[in-house]
């Protein structure tokens, strides 16, 4: 079984998350890997995804456990010739039991750069700071409001074009990219990117450590 | 990607269908001598289902002088928001407007699409009329089935490819670079286009163009790395194409008619693209394509040979357009239990007789028997309503085959589950070189009549009865069957606000009629009966079929006389008189296979 990291970039940030677990697919079936599948009527390749990520977001930190019998340095080297353009394993390891990378999830760190310096960044810390943090975005049409105190970590307006954010992944969630839309809307920022930088446990500790034993 | 991409696409639903970066896009040659576009007018996902964009994509893209890119149909919000930002429609690959290429080319595959062929121009800037595009405009090429009438779209399609393309394609090429070298104008480089075997060039063309066909599939371009889609296609699964033409002969169908004559690859060379095929891209499945798949001689030998290379990494094999007699050969290609799928097309022998689809109720029902007993518990069965001589006992017969197939499900059944069973019918649409070309569609009134009888007459058996539009097959048969008037008909719709026409949910009856009405031209001047004696509009184009034979057909269907299949012997359909190469080197009426 191994445990990979990968990134998501470029054109592969508009690709819906069943869609890129599809391409790793695919990819891991081109490149001939060992892949067990499950019994029954449509064999499937064992293979489990984290947590989805929005749309339209960069990440430098997903992960993917398959089962396959390869060498993991193998693996990623033939696996990162045959992935779609932005997507790449930038490591993989053999573990003896699935993580659930899924449950593992409970924050993540973001990264997010303003395409012009804004002069009112700090606005974005001040609200955090606040009793309660209410958003509103819309759901299939329809306007919903929030509270999302809880669900934001940190904030940190590093300087006129940098936003640094810790947010609750997992099954309490705040997406970095509604937060953001939000703040934009609110405080009249230009466009923006948001990249995922790290994701931790509950306890804090970087998927990194817990899943490769060190920081990569 | 530029910033402008990236927010306009952060913009829209489904950005993965216009962001590009699929795996397999060949590299775009920057300095290249022809820029070509090549275009869908439907949607991401019907595009990337498509072969034949494939074949001509990746045939360009091999050529060192010549870049290929792609552009599909943009969804309503897209399309919107281009608009909003003053943006052009671009391409996949280097997100280039259509207005910058050397060449557009369009792929038609249904009449329903002729709306978007114009948005993608409009969107891309080009000018909609081909008589006010100038010499920097590209040069705008129509291919695919639908263009075997070309008569409807005239007035904004610059060159039509008719047949098949990969020969033609080559040599447009040629033609283009070279008269792209040498500075020509415009008309100069068009009167040159046609001069090559099978491209009509409206305003240029003399005479009758003659559709062009390879002469075999066996030394033919065909691609094993094609772009694996960002998101899933409609039919997400490799492309095998193991023949092209077809032997049966049914007379409603065009393309059983307009691919003639067969010719097939052996299964060697079937054997090496499927290897390719699964090793170049992925897919988890792999489909055998061609007209009727279950008619290739060399099926079992086939399959023998692929089944070990497709079990090995996980790949599922398909057969469709799976005949009720041949059902057998699609369990041996899966070994699954899924749904069966089969198309009588008409509820009595006496129909099926007028059709010419050589398909009894015995072998309907011994197909059910089989798979019944190998565990099947889902049937679907296709119709067509509306076929020349048609009556309620016809309909009725529909009935009766449920009636008998839940007998059978009684009787045979090994599964414990309830039998689950579909009936479909879609409106008989006359086609263009075709024995019921001259034939008449139903009105309206009784197409939504029959529908509704069937209804009555299903809804007691429990089972699901789906039925296509009636409004969208009488405005497919003008498009099918038009002549140059219908150009103006099909701008009119189109400034009217149709588009996606085949989409339920775009498709406006009113806006249609009311464009037959502005226009001045009667819709049923198209419905109608054909005469028989005076020259059809499309045959401007000599297909290869003659007339004498289509003629013929249609009076044996008149009398409820079968042809039999061309593999048991040459029907003398005119094929082998007017492309004799092709006939010679494949045709398995001569060979006996």
């Amino acid at each position: 079984m191994l445990i990979c990291k990968y990134t998501r970039k470029e054109n592969a940030v508009f690709v819906p998350h069943l869609d890129t677990l599809r391409a790793v697919t695919m990819a891991i079936r081109r490149i001939g890997a060992r892949a067990e599948y499950s019994a029954g009527f449509n064999p499937h390749m064992k293979i489990f995804f984290g947590q989805p990520i929005p749309i339209g977001t960069e990440s430098d930190c997903e992960y993917f456990c398959v089962y396959a019998k390869e060498s993991p340095s193998d693996f990623m080297r033939r696996l990162n010739e045959s992935l779609p353009f932005g997507l790449c394993i930038t490591a993989a390891a053999e573990i003896q039991k699935d993580p659930n990378v899924a449950n593992l999830m409970y924050y993540a760190d973001y990264t997010v750069t303003m395409r012009r310096e804004e002069s009112n960044l700090l606005a974005a810390e001040k609200f955090a700071a606040g009793r309660q943090c209410e958003i509103s975005y819309i759901v299939k049409g329809e306007r919903v409001h929030k509270d999302v105190k809880e669900l934001i970590c940190s904030v940190q307006a590093e300087n006129p074009r940098t936003l640094r954010l810790r947010l609750r992944c997992g099954n309490r969630n705040l997406r970095a990219d509604r937060l953001m839309r939000f703040w934009a809307d609110s405080f009249g920022w230009g466009s923006y990117d948001v990249v995922k930088t790290n994701t931790y446990d509950e306890n804090g500790v970087n998927l990194d450590k817990i899943l490769f034993g060190s920081d990569k | 990607m530029k910033e402008e991409i990236k927010d306009l696409l952060l913009g829209v639903d489904k950005p993965a269908r216009y962001c590009g970066g699929e795996f397999n896009t060949p590299e775009i040659k920057r300095d290249a001598a022809l820029r070509f576009l090549m275009c869908f007018p439907d949607v991401y996902e019907v595009a990337h289902s498509n072969l034949g964009i494939k074949i001509l994509y990746y045939m360009l893209n091999a050529r060192a002088d010549t870049a290929c890119e792609s552009c599909y149909m943009p969804w309503a919000d897209m399309a919107e928001q281009l608009r909003k930002r003053g943006m052009p429609l671009f391409s996949q690959e280097t997100n280039s407007p259509v207005r910058s290429f050397d060449a557009v080319g369009f792929s038609l595959q249904y009449e329903m699409s002729y709306t978007n062929v114009l948005a993608m121009l409009e969107l891309g800037g080009v000018p909609l009329l081909r008589v006010e595009r100038g010499e920097d405009d590209p040069i705008i090429v129509a291919g695919g089935p639908c263009v075997i009438n070309p008569m409807p779209l005239t007035d904004f399609i610059d060159v039509f490819s008719i047949g098949d393309g990969e020969e033609a394609i080559s040599s447009l090429a040629d033609v283009l670079i070279a008269s792209k070298r040498e500075g020509i104008s415009r008309r100069d480089t068009l009167e040159r286009i046609a001069a090559i075997d099978g491209m009509f060039v409206p305003g240029v063309s003399k005479g009758k163009v003659r559709r062009a066909v390879i002469d075999s599939l066996e030394t033919a371009f065909f691609p094993t790395k094609v772009q694996v889609p960002n998101i899933e296609a409609v039919f997400q699964r490799a492309v095998l194409e193991i023949f092209r033409g077809c032997t049966r002969g049914c007379r409603f169908c065009q393309a059983g008619m307009i691919y003639r004559p067969v010719r097939e690859r052996t299964p060697a060379t079937l054997e090496k693209y499927t290897r390719e095929l699964i090793e170049n891209n992925g897919f988890e499945e792999i489909t055998l394509s061609s007209l009727s798949t279950c008619d290739y001689p060399c099926l079992r030998e086939l399959l023998a040979k692929i089944k070990p290379i497709c079990d090995e990494r996980k790949v599922n094999i398909s057969l469709p357009s799976t005949r009720v007699d041949s059902f057998e050969a699609e369990f041996v290609a899966s070994g699954r239990l899924g749904s069966m799928t089969f198309a009588p097309e008409a509820g009595t022998q006496r129909l099926r007789d007028v059709i010419n689809k050589n398909v009894t109720e015995t072998d309907i029902l011994t197909s059910c028997k089989y798979a019944f007993e190998k565990g099947f518990h889902s049937v679907k069965l296709y119709f067509m309503i509306g076929l020349p001589t048609e009556t309620d006992e016809d309909l009725a017969g529909i009935a009766d085959i449920v009636k008998k197939i839940k007998y059978c499900y009684r009787t045979h059944a090994v599964s414990r589950k309830q039998l689950s069973l579909s009936v479909s019918t879609s409106t008989f649409v006359p086609k263009p070189f075709t024995p019921f070309q001259w034939e008449a569609q139903i009105s309206l009134e009784e197409i939504e009549r029959r529908q509704n009888f069937l209804k009555s007459i299903l809804k007691p058996l429990g089972i699901r009865y789906n039925y296509h539009d009636g409004k969208t097959s009488r405005i497919e048969t003008t498009l099918a069957r038009g002549d140059e008037r219908m150009n103006k008909v099909i701008l009119a719709a189109y400034r009217a606000g149709c588009v996606f026409d085949s989409w339920t949910e775009f498709f406006d009856y009113e806006k249609w009629a009311n464009a037959f009405r502005a226009c001045g031209v009667d819709p049923e001047a198209y419905c109608g009966e054909q005469d028989e004696t005076t020259p059809l509009a499309w045959e401007r184009i000599e297909a290869g079929i003659s007339r004498e034979f289509l003629v013929r057909e249609r009076e044996k269907s008149r009398r409820g006389e079968l042809t039999h299949d061309c593999r048991k012997g040459c029907n003398a359909c005119g094929i082998q008189c007017e492309y004799p190469s092709a006939f010679r080197a494949n045709c398995a009426g001569e060979k006996k296979c």
